[in-house]
């Protein structure tokens, strides 16, 4: 066995993003050991980059607002796939989560009341999302940092959780690589929250940032939790498409929930034809596929996108409230406030994920908890704008609240250290000189194409076959010859992760396409075109899968249907 | 931007090992361009075609996480949000200094940390709050940028008062994290208090971190300033030695405690109109070259005669400019000076006014107008500028070349705050100096401060100098025998530390190269028989 570190913590949380966060700040409350773990250094993780805002029916500006109505747009926005006992818990309690977020510091746009202001979004029947700018994410993530750093919160840094330890079906640590100096660490936990976030690097256009690469997901599943929905992928309809530097690079909704408007190469208001009650604030599945339908019919422009306009709202309103947004394009040699930008759909936010039994979080695996873009259900088929960053609060406090009980009630137990040898030899199997190694940037590009051009916006058998074939070759020829360039030493050998979270998205993938395989309807963001319409009468039920004895099984799961029936 | 295929960038990275190697390298690659290219691009490039082992972070490439700060051509930056200029002769790649490498261009920011956690960089709420809870926007614009910061350390990396004093002063990116904790009317514990402690009245104001700040947060204006003005008139946390200017200027208008009736005593054998009714142009000496820096004076009121210049030097009716307390934070004796110079020069009719110091120049242009709102009404030069003016209108005719090797200082008030670059290097040039920028591209926007500005050469002389010092011996470039300067201010300074260190460079004012360029051996009138020597001594390479 290789060297490693043993750190006992009685909570381990992984991933310091929005949901991480939270939970450790709940978990601390319990006077337990608390231990974050992620692959970025803090306060860096992907929830930063959110922009537009976050959801709660405050009804600030619209007082008919309440949670109901928040709970009727989420659940039709996800195109009934939702498990309501989720979204109940979501939409209710939002506001507290809000105000906690502003007892830690938080400063939200005000209304001239000095309440929150709160702005539409794609899909909301009252304006609802909370918003800071169009940086909201980064004042949730550093609002939270703040606090976790007033609390003595435990992080560590640039750690690769690379796989769970588990004894008779619960979870009792974790096997992780300290990045910095390529040391092993052994997690010895009594509890463990997941919250590693989304797997966006599956696609060739993304909006998600390098570490967005599944890894909590397949963790799960190794460890005998449950992953569902994973065919759900959300495409954003309006990401940058030039320079090729930018591509992928999200133009929040906020634009449209601004007031910007669709234009086709033509100068055509082009969502008239596809919603013309919605227009631009239809739902994210639904602009995405007007998008990418003008752009394949030949209606893009030249730098095969549409043009998403601000040019006729006023300059300051644009500059101020839309600030990241008019930078983001100045520096790309565009001036939103005179000239259109162009965009199109890019990968998203994985609405599928780790399956949490209820709103306790936990998996089927006892001591296992998630939150956040790691688990399914909240957000169905389709998730609605700002309703990502609030279930980061809600879920993420719940998980930390009942690991800490968790942890409270157990003991240790003791580590098979046999499980530990396994793991440093398959990392050190990547780690080994090869002459025909092939590189993880190899099997990326063409993975992350392959999905884009099959598994995508538009799918259907034969593409779905196509991109399962590819997976399949890849895991039986590329993946055993996986290698990398300094196989003399592990300390920030930045490869050598990329290749563990290569494995994590070639297995992803693999869920994804299997999932879409055989959802043979068209819900939310999942559209077959050769299955277009939706079934409720057969379809609403989630796809499960499980791992039994390293072979992967499905099963399906009725939706959990507790307040409101579908039309 | 060039659309251009074939364009191959010269790319230059840092690579260590600390493990494995014994000192750090260079490693060149070559790196095709592709339009709208960012540095991030181009290490991407490289890790993917040429080396996988080559160790840097990122993480969002939308300038939104600040993994990714490194040292683009000597300038602290994020990769992801630096466009590569495909006409670049060639792109070095380093890491952030201040901080241990890692490996490559990862390095640990630990320290930095510490510095961090030490503030209590969080809100402290007295007790739980009511929601929804009433704050207005109005009340959030302070603190609004402030929150922006992404914590990318690019900041404190081009600090040069971190560079030489990080134990005294906390650094750029912990004044902006006090300032917002400190204009938050939510929060209960005194920032304000920390911040002093942490160093708040030595900061240089010289905005090399605001330069660079993805953030385009205003550091030294809006979060150090502006906690000066609270500290100072709000709560009287103010330094000794800041207290004691204080007093001087209140009694001798003017900071070094000097008799203001002799201003004008440089000028007693040059005959320089002092206080002359009818002149056009006022030029403002300033208290440094009015008692410290004396042959600035003399050269630049003899220059502007010889240009035939209708001007006048106020001598004992010229009164402090008040640079130094707007670096303070007393707004109110500022005030009294800006008023007492608008009257001046209504009562006089002045048409324009010159100065020698880059601090006075800046003082009337921008802090005036924009702190104050009091517009002098008249147009401000420095004397670089009139004299490159003069020079092309044949005003002032060159009669001596000197071929001194020689480097440019730029002040951070004359260049970086107002953009006065090219008017100086005109004249350098003009006068034949072999010229060569500063070294590590700390030149133009990217200079680098010399360390006196802010109050900090008055309120902790030591880390001037030391800053000073630092710039000589980092910057100048081999072979430089002379450091022109434009500010007797910075002059001053520079001249501390290369008279404590010993070192062979000379500073020399801009004003005395041009007039011996000018007058010739006629110039020791003005600047003494000794440093016309020097000169010309230096001229002939000797
Ligand atoms: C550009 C953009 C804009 C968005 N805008 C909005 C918006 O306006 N409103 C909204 O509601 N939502 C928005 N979203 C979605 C939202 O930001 C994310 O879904 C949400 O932040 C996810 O938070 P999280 O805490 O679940 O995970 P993340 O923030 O993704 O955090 C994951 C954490 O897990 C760590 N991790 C991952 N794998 C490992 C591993 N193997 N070992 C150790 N640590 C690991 C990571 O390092 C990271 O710290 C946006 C998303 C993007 C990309
Ligand atoms: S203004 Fe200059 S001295 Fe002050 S924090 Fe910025 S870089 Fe440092
Ligand atoms: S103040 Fe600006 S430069 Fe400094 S760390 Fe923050 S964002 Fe970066
Ligand atoms: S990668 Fe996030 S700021 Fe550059």
């Amino acid at each position: 066995m290789e060297k490693f570190e043993l750190i006992e913590t009685d909570v381990l949380i992984i991933g310091a993003g929005g949901t991480g966060l939270r939970a450790a700040i709940e978990a601390a409350r319990y006077n337990l050991d608390v231990v974050v773990v992620s692959k970025e250094l803090l306060g860096k993780a992907h929830t930063t980059m959110a922009e537009g805002g976050i959801n709660a029916a405050l009804g600030n500006v619209d007082p008919e607002d309440n949670w109901k109505w928040h709970f009727l747009d989420t659940v039709e926005g996800g195109a009934w796939l939702n498990d309501q006992d989720l979204v109940e818990t979501l939409v209710k309690e939002a506001p507290d989560r809000i105000f906690d977020l502003e007892e830690f510091g938080a400063v939200f746009d005000r209304l001239p009341d000095g309440k929150i202001a709160q702005r539409p979004f794609g899909k909301a029947r009252y304006r609802r999302t909370c918003y800071m700018s169009d940086y909201t994410g980064h004042e949730v993530l550093a609002t939270l940092v703040d606090e976790t750093r007033k609390l003595g919160v435990n992080v560590f840094e640039e750690i690769f959780v690379s796989k769970l330890l588990t004894s008779n079906g619960r979870v009792i640590g974790a096997i992780a690589i300290d990045m910095k100096n390529g040391d092993f660490l052994v997690f010895k936990t009594k509890a463990i929250v997941l919250s590693t976030g989304g797997a966006g690097r599956m696609y060739k256009v993304t909006t998600n940032p390098a570490s967005a690469t599944g890894d909590g997901k397949i963790l799960a599943l190794d460890a005998g939790a449950e992953v569902m929905d994973m065919e759900m992928f959300q495409f954003h309809p309006t990401t940058m498409v030039w320079p090729p530097s930018c591509r992928g690079i999200l133009v929040t909704e906020a634009v449209r929930g601004e007031g910007g408007i669709l234009l086709n190469a033509k100068g055509e208001r082009f969502m008239k034809r596809y919603n013309p009650k919605l227009m631009e604030l239809a739902g994210r599945d639904a602009v995405a596929r007007a998008n990418w339908t003008e752009i394949m019919e030949g209606r893009g422009t030249e730098h095969g996108g549409v043009y998403l306009s601000v040019t006729h709202l006023d300059p300051e309103l644009v500059k101020t409230r839309l600030k990241t947004m008019y930078k983001q394009f100045l520096l790309a040699g565009v001036d939103i406030t005179k000239e259109p930008m162009e965009v199109s759909p890019g990968a998203h936010y994985y609405m599928g994920g780790v399956r949490i039994l209820n709103v306790t979080t936990e998996t089927c695996v006892k001591g296992l908890f998630a939150g956040g873009e790691e688990t399914a259900g909240v957000h169905g088929a389709n998730r609605l704008g700002g309703n990502s960053l609030i279930d980061t609060q809600v879920f993420g406090k719940r998980a930390g609240e009942y690991a800490a009980k968790f942890a409270k009630s157990e003991t240790f137990h003791p580590i098979d250290f046999k499980q530990v040898e396994e793991e440093q030899k398959r990392i050190l199997s990547i780690a080994k000189e090869k002459d025909d190694k092939i590189r993880p940037v190899k099997i990326r590009e063409q993975l992350s194409e392959v999905m884009w051009e099959n598994a995508g916006i538009f799918r259907d058998e034969e593409k779905l076959n196509k991109a399962l074939t590819f997976i399949e070759r890849v895991k039986k020829e590329q993946l055993p010859k996986l290698g990398i360039c300094d196989t003399t030493t592990l300390r920030y050998n930045k490869e050598l992760i990329e290749a563990l979270e290569t494995i994590n998205l070639v297995r992803t993938s693999e869920l994804l396409v299997r999932s879409a395989l055989i959802r043979t309807e068209s819900r939310g963001a999942h559209y077959r075109t050769d299955y277009p319409q939706t079934d409720n009468k057969n379809w609403l039920k989630h796809i499960v899968w499980r791992l039994e004895n390293g072979v992967l099984k499905y099963r399906f799961e009725p939706v959990k249907i507790t307040i409101q029936n579908p039309p | 931007m060039k659309m251009n295929k074939e364009t191959k960038l010269k790319v230059k990275v840092f690579r260590f090992n600390p493990l494995k190697d014994a000192e750090p390298h260079y490693e060149e690659y070559e790196v095709p361009y592709i339009e709208g290219m960012r540095v991030l691009d181009v290490l991407n490039y490289i890790h993917d075609n040429y080396d996988g082992s080559l160790a840097y972070r990122w993480e969002c490439r939308a300038g939104q996480c600040g993994s990714c700060s490194i040292m683009i051509n000597g300038k602290a930056g994020l990769a992801c949000q630096t466009s590569v200029d495909p006409e670049t002769k060639e792109l070095i790649i380093e890491p952030l200094p201040i901080f241990p490498v890692i490996r490559d261009l990862v390095v640990d920011v630990e320290k930095g940390y510490k510095k961090l956690l030490k503030i209590r960089p969080y809100l402290h709420r007295e007790s739980v709050s009511q929601h929804p809870e009433i704050i207005y926007q109005y009340e959030i614009e302070d603190i609004k940028p402030m929150r922006e910061c992404i914590e990318c350390w690019s900041c404190v990396a081009m600090c040069p008062v971190v560079q030489n004093a990080w134990d005294i002063y906390g650094g750029p990116i912990v004044m902006t994290h006090l300032a917002k904790l400190s204009f938050d009317k939510r929060n209960a514990f005194d920032h304000l208090l920390t911040a002093f402690l942490e160093g708040l009245y030595a900061c240089t104001q010289c905005a090399n971190c605001k330069e660079i700040c993805p953030k385009e947060i205003d550091i030294p204006e809006k979060a150090v300033g502006k906690m000066r003005y609270l500290a100072y008139n709000k709560r009287n946390l103010v330094r000794n030695e800041h207290r004691k200017i204080v007093e001087n200027v209140r009694r001798f208008y003017n900071p070094l405690a000097e008799d203001n009736n002799t201003r004008a005593d440089w000028a007693k054998d040059l005959d320089i109109p002092v206080a002359k009714r009818g002149a056009k142009l006022l030029y403002f000496v300033g208290c440094m070259a009015s008692w410290r820096e004396q042959r600035v004076a003399r050269a630049t009121a003899t220059l502007l005669k010889l240009a035939g210049e209708n001007f006048t030097v106020l001598g004992p009716y010229e009164r402090d400019c008040g640079s130094v307390f707007v670096r303070l934070g007393d707004m109110e004796l500022v005030k009294e000076f800006a008023l007492y110079m608008k009257n001046i020069v209504k009562n006089y009719d002045f048409d324009a006014i010159v100065t020698s110091c880059a601090g006075c120049f800046r003082t009337f242009k921008i802090d005036y107008l924009e702190k104050l709102g009091i517009d002098l009404g008249v147009p401000i030069y420095h004397s670089s500028e009139l004299f490159a003016q003069h020079i092309d209108e044949g005003k002032l005719t060159l009669t001596t070349k000197l071929n001194i090797s020689a480097t440019y200082h730029d002040p951070c008030h004359l260049g970086r705050h107002v953009g006065v670059f090219e008017e100086p290097r005109k004249i350098i040039r003009t006068i034949g100096l072999k010229f060569k920028e500063m070294l590590n591209e700390r030149y133009k926007e990217n200079s680098r401060c010399c360390g006196a500005g802010g109050g900090v050469r008055s309120g902790y002389r030591d880390i001037a100098r030391d800053i000073a010092a630092y710039r000589v011996e980092n910057d100048v470039p081999k072979g430089a025998k002379v450091i022109v300067q434009t500010c007797p201010f910075c002059y001053f300074n520079f001249e501390d530390a290369v008279r404590t260190n010993n070192y062979s460079v000379t500073n020399i004012d801009l004003t005395e190269l041009l007039l011996v360029s000018v007058m010739g051996e006629d110039a020791i009138k003005v600047l003494g028989s000794d440093r016309y020597k020097e000169i010309m001594s230096l001229s002939r390479g000797e």
